[in-house]
């Protein structure tokens, strides 16, 4: 009997394949309830195609998470061998656990995915909870049956819900989980390699696409000399081919993630959902035992079944009739100082109740220049640089700090008068 | 802009402090910011999570390049020393006035810190603010059990002596 005998056929990979563990977590209502989240929220006003779930996200992460892992045991295992004490059954058991970890790293996302974060409880005065804390808590206390006493866990294994949390959950406590987390949360993750390919895909443009088989081919683990320890990098071989991983995150960012109208529906979104949740407060249930099924109900059909009631007031309204806040100002998306002071000018002379901000800074898949490590070889030894420095392409890319101001259709003409005043 | 102004003037007058010393790089910028907050309780405004290079905040690292690109910090890299170096741009002395009541508010604060770490690598940095985060994040039952911080301290960084992380938690200890 084949281990993994469930397969998808998947638009982006091909056939993706599963085994009993893995088939039974996807039958549960947990992962079901993916379906009935779409990966980018009101994105399809812009692109009507953009219609996808974190369902099929979350199985192609699966599917690079172990591409990712299987190229780096079979590029550098002596360094797993000799700096981590990682020998064959640990490899295999590391190997369920990053699979398990990249299946259900988004279980706990809310209704439209990151929008939705804007309105979670805070933890502390300061931090709201987060998606990953909300996937963890469903793992933990919908979940942890089902996979601690599976017969192929516990056959195999002995893999415990706490092993696969501490992939994903922020500040994990032990250090292998700290290394293989760079495949599921990093510069060089799984979830971005699959969600540029699939949302490019859906969307019905081309920005999102790079040379994955290249990529995964040249993974590797690099020594950061400054430091100690070791990062998830690339081998030289794949510098070509990363360049084009960054490039597609810097046009999908500013043509998909941060389009100036897909952007605004976040805000109507978060707005609507704080009337639909006036009564608890105007944010979700907590990620506690006590409160995480009273989470799990909220998803995409109960807050538009809300939106249609009107419960969703005027930015419930707005969504339903697309009638978007409108761009007044925006910098460009590289300020100098100058643009960012004439940027606090403008906001200055606005009524601060009739306008929105957004920061691409602060934006979900903000584009930021990140430092990937490339593994250089000479004379025998293995030598690590910043890509930056060996990539003009990727030297010139700078992080996005592009900043704008909305406005309600109504005050547009108004508001204008104002700043050119 | 009034928060971002604030970022950005702490990480510009951190890189003018350290000018004369030795060089100052990303990772070091990072564990000095992160000293600040914990050991200077100044309100950097910066959100650090645990890497495998120790604490960091991804937000940090895109404002340097972003002071970079606005000609307030000069991000250069040093072939000999395989590492970036860090120095203030001629927008500056720009960036550090207009946010000179949030500095003057913090400025003994972050004078403080860079006088006990100012003089130390990046290795010896992620030493005092590793074990901060040890201490302050519940990666451990017993944060004031000495062998288990340690012990911790040394399975997520097995290249550092044990003397050295001993003496690092003992001054970290008075510190915080």
């Amino acid at each position: 009997m084949s281990e993994y005998p469930y397969t998808f056929r998947d638009p982006i990979h091909g056939f993706i394949e599963f085994n009993q563990l893995e088939w039974d977590i996807i039958n549960s209502p947990a992962f079901q309830r993916l379906r009935r989240i779409r990966q980018l929220a009101w994105t399809d006003m812009v692109y009507p195609g953009a219609m996808h779930t974190r369902f099929e996200h979350s199985l192609g992460v699966c599917h690079v998470a172990t591409r990712l892992y299987d190229s780096i045991v079979g590029n550098d295992k002596d360094i797993l061998e000799a700096e981590y004490q990682i020998f064959d059954s640990g490899i295999r058991r590391q190997r369920q656990i990053i699979r398990l970890a990249a299946l259900l790293h988004d279980l706990g996302h809310g209704p439209f995915s990151h929008a939705a974060e804007e309105v979670f409880p805070f933890k502390n005065s300061e931090d709201r909870y987060v998606h990953e804390e909300y996937s963890g808590s469903i793992a933990a206390n919908l979940l942890s049956d089902l996979i601690e006493n599976h017969p192929f866990n516990t056959n195999n294994f002995s893999i415990k819900v706490s092993d696969i949390n501490d992939i994903f959950v922020p500040n994990s406590k032990n250090k292998s989980s700290i290394l293989w987390k760079e495949i599921i949360s990093g510069q060089m993750d799984a979830d971005r390699m699959d969600y540029l390919l699939r949302d490019s895909y859906h969307c019905g443009v081309s920005y999102g696409r790079y040379d994955l088989n290249r990529v995964i081919n040249t993974i590797c683990l690099n020594e950061d000399s400054e430091i100690g320890g070791h990062v998830v990098g690339v081998d030289e071989a794949g510098t070509h081919a990363v360049e084009g991983l960054l490039i597609a995150r810097y046009m999908m960012f500013t043509q998909v993630y941060f389009h100036k109208t897909r952007v605004i529906f976040d805000y109507h979104l978060e707005e609507a959902l704080k009337a639909i949740l006036q009564e608890q407060g105007g944010v979700f249930p907590k990620p506690t035992p006590d409160e995480i099924e009273a989470y799990f109900d909220w998803d995409d059909w109960s807050v538009l079944a809300k939106l249609k009631d009107g419960t969703g007031g005027d930015h419930g309204r707005r969504l339903i009739e697309r009638d978007h806040y409108r761009l007044l100002h925006d910098t460009p998306e590289v300020p100098s100082a100058d643009d960012l002071f004439k940027y606090d000018e403008i906001v200055e002379k606005l009524d601060p109740n009739r306008i929105v901000k957004r920061d691409a800074k602060k934006s979900w898949y903000k584009f930021s220049k990140e430092e990937i490590r490339v593994r250089r070889k000479s004379a025998g030894e293995r030598t690590s640089l910043p890509l930056a420095t060996l990539s003009p392409i990727v030297n010139g890319l700078s992080t996005v700090n592009q900043r704008r101001i909305y406005v309600p259709q109504e005050y547009r003409v108004e508001a204008n008068s104002l700043i050119t005043s | 802009m009034k928060n971002a102004l604030h970022k950005f003037a702490l990480l510009t007058y951190i890189a003018d402090s350290m000018s004369g010393k030795h060089a100052l790089g990303k990772k070091a910028l990072q564990k000095l910011v992160h000293l600040c907050g914990e050991i200077g309780n100044v309100n950097t405004g910066y959100k650090f999570k645990l890497y495998t290079y120790g604490p960091f905040s991804r937000e940090l690292a895109g404002d340097v390049d972003i002071l970079d690109s606005m000609s307030a910090l000069s991000v250069r890299f040093d072939a000999v020393r395989n590492g970036y170096e860090i120095t203030v741009g001629e927008k500056a002395d720009d960036l550090i006035g207009k946010a000179s009541g949030y500095l003057n508010e913090n400025k003994e604060k972050i004078d403080y810190v860079i006088s006990i770490f100012g003089d130390r690598l990046a290795k010896q940095l992620e030493l005092s603010s590793m074990l901060i985060f040890i201490l302050k994040n519940d990666l451990v039952d017993d944060p004031t059990n000495d062998a288990e911080v340690i012990d911790k301290f040394l399975e997520i960084k097995p290249h550092y002596e044990y003397s050295d992380v001993v003496a690092g938690l003992s001054e970290v200890r008075s510190l915080i």
